[in-house]
């Protein structure tokens, strides 16, 4: 891998607890000397947070389809919800 | 034959499509009962079903499943501490003792409609995102995704994701972009 990526990487394994514990220490100290290390460190972390939303927005439009697959598809299941909420 | 082997457009849904199509038609009903009780409507029911299978989905993928439940009871017990949020700290509904155990992730929110920040991340372009998102979210194994996206070898899919990764990254550094700003505009 080139250099750019195996330095990501090794913040990728810090955010995610997956070095030594000598080697953390190590990595933290480093985080407070080198200020783009940090930067670097703060946007990954912001990347990684990123992806988790996009791919919760993508979920919750998959849920939706199906809900509406389901209610428009699937008579039965419709007059079952349906009922539910007719009930006095 | 699996499901993902079949399809070779870059549409990773594995097998989730299927679980949540058995849950939804197992428990909706159970739920919408739940909600319509606490004079909730069906758009409520929709709406905390809808979080409660994500945040059920990210538990299980992660193996963060605090306590042993059938999948319908855990997800049951998901839907109650919801509804419990959004009515503020609603008296009327009681936890089991299980079900108390159950936390919700804290920077979950129930409003996950599709905002700018979608159209943000799809610069990187489609694939990368969907690589990214089945390995960090989908917590999908390289050998899954490095046979889905048809990469020669686990090194190479690698490779992908962190090039895709550094992708991502950039367009976010380079926009200076504050996460919290960012979000606010969404």
């Amino acid at each position: 891998m080139r250099t750019s990526l195996t330095r990501l990487k090794r913040i990728e394994d810090f955010i995610h607890g997956q070095v030594p514990e000598e080697d953390c220490v190590v990595f933290a100290a480093n985080l407070l000397l080198d200020k783009e290390l940090a930067a670097d460190h703060r946007s990954q972390q912001q990347t990684y947070q990123l992806i988790k939303r996009c791919s919760r927005q993508q979920l919750k439009a998959e849920l939706d389809q199906l809900h509406r697959d389901l209610m428009t598809k699937n008579q039965t299941f419709f007059d079952r919800i349906l009922a539910i909420f007719q009930k006095h | 034959m699996t499901q993902v082997e079949t399809q070779p457009e870059i549409s990773v849904d594995f097998s989730r499509k299927d679980l949540f199509e058995g849950l939804y038609l197992k428990m909706f009903p159970a739920v919408a009962r739940f909600i319509r009780r606490q004079k909730g409507s069906l758009d409520d029911a929709k709406d905390v079903f809808h979080d409660a299978l994500i945040i059920f989905y990210e538990k299980k993928v992660t193996r963060q499943l605090e306590i042993e439940l059938t999948d319908d009871a855990y997800v049951f017990g998901i839907v109650k501490h919801l509804w419990i949020r959004k009515t503020k700290e609603n008296q009327r509904v009681l936890l089991s003792e299980d079900e108390s155990g159950i936390t919700l992730p804290d920077d979950f929110e129930s409003d996950l409609r599709p905002d700018s920040l979608v159209s943000f991340l799809r610069m990187a372009g489609q694939k990368c995102m969907t690589l990214l998102q089945a390995f960090y979210y989908d917590r999908q194994s390289m050998d899954l995704i490095r046979s889905v996206f048809g990469f020669s070898s686990i090194r190479s899919a690698t490779v992908q994701k962190y090039k895709c990764l550094e992708k991502v990254r950039d367009l976010v550094k380079n926009k200076s972009m504050n996460y919290e700003d960012f979000i606010n505009q969404a």
